[in-house]
């Protein structure tokens, strides 16, 4: 059986294990990587639903992209709680299966909608950001390239700014 | 031509569906082949009357079972029209009427051929946002 310590401030969950912060040299810059492990449980509530969604997935390579993927984007909502920025209020993001094979990793909100499309074609993956008229209409889209961090970041931004 | 207020895109994933009557952007694929004249189709109905509705619902594919098991999605002509004239859509995005013998409604929302992936996306995205309602199959 596993102990938990609650951290109330960003309400992540850890595991009371012989790992400590002390063990580590808190360079407290943006992307630190070795706190992640502490606050991206392997299946948080951001991500879990679509992680079940894509076990069904009938191309397995486009699911094992797609769980990359998911991973990457808990990476950087966690890396973004620990500069204490509150985003548990950020709700999961939904994967869905289309019948071409692709993994469409879509947030759905009422006037605006951001998706990820893994394509069975790696090279064609991409994302978007569609809204209405009341937040400006945006239509963007691009490709998931190596350099999509800043991108992530952007759309979590939006995300944050408007939920 | 004369076009009605609205077009219906049948569902026939459950899943494609959420709990507060959203759709994904999913239920929007277009056909994979490009036809002669450099558009691919999104099969709709176009809500004529209300035997439209009827129509669609009773559509059946070869081994008896319903094509569009789920219900369907509304899509009003206001906001295609809207999403068409787009800055960003213009000339990718239209659509047709094309009757078939046995379903004279039958239409299609018609998209450019030579789109990438993830521009493709973005516009199912534009036509899943702009959903008015969607009803489920009693």
């Amino acid at each position: 059986m596993t102990t938990y310590w609650q951290e109330t401030d960003s309400k992540q969950f850890f595991p009371n294990q012989s790992r400590s912060y002390q063990i580590y040299i808190a360079n407290e810059t943006f992307g630190e990587r070795p706190f992640q492990s502490f606050f991206a449980s392997a299946e948080s509530r951001l991500i879990k639903s679509a992680l079940e969604t894509i076990r069904i997935a009938p191309n397995q390579e486009v699911a094992d992209e797609a769980r990359r993927f998911l991973f990457r984007l808990q990476e950087t909502v966690s890396s973004l709680q620990q500069l204490n920025f509150d985003l548990s209020f950020i709700q999961p993001i939904r994967a869905f299966i289309s019948e071409d094979n692709t993994v469409l990793l879509e947030w759905i909100f009422r006037n605006y909608r951001i998706g990820f499309s893994i394509e069975e074609n790696a090279n064609e993956s991409g994302w978007y950001l569609v809204s209405k008229r009341e937040l400006g209409e945006i239509s963007a889209s691009g490709y998931l390239n190596p350099n999509i961090k800043n991108t992530l970041l952007w759309l979590i931004n939006f995300v944050v700014s408007h939920s | 031509m004369l076009y009605p207020e609205g077009c219906l895109r049948g569902l026939s994933v459950i899943d494609h569906v959420l709990e507060d009557g959203s759709v994904s952007t999913a239920a929007f694929n277009f056909s994979e082949v490009t036809r002669g004249d450099g558009w691919k189709e999104l099969s709709i109905n176009w809500d004529d009357d209300e035997n439209s509705k009827e129509t669609l619902l009773n559509q059946r594919k070869e081994n008896g079972e319903f094509q569009f098991k789920v219900g369907y999605a509304v899509v009003p002509r206001s906001e295609l029209d809207h999403l068409i004239h787009q800055p960003t859509v213009n000339g990718t995005l239209s659509y047709e009427r094309s009757p078939l013998e046995n379903n004279k409604y039958h239409g299609n929302i018609l998209l450019k051929g030579t789109l990438t992936k993830p521009t493709i996306r973005k516009l199912q995205a534009g036509l899943a946002l702009i959903v008015s309602r969607v009803v489920q199959r009693p």
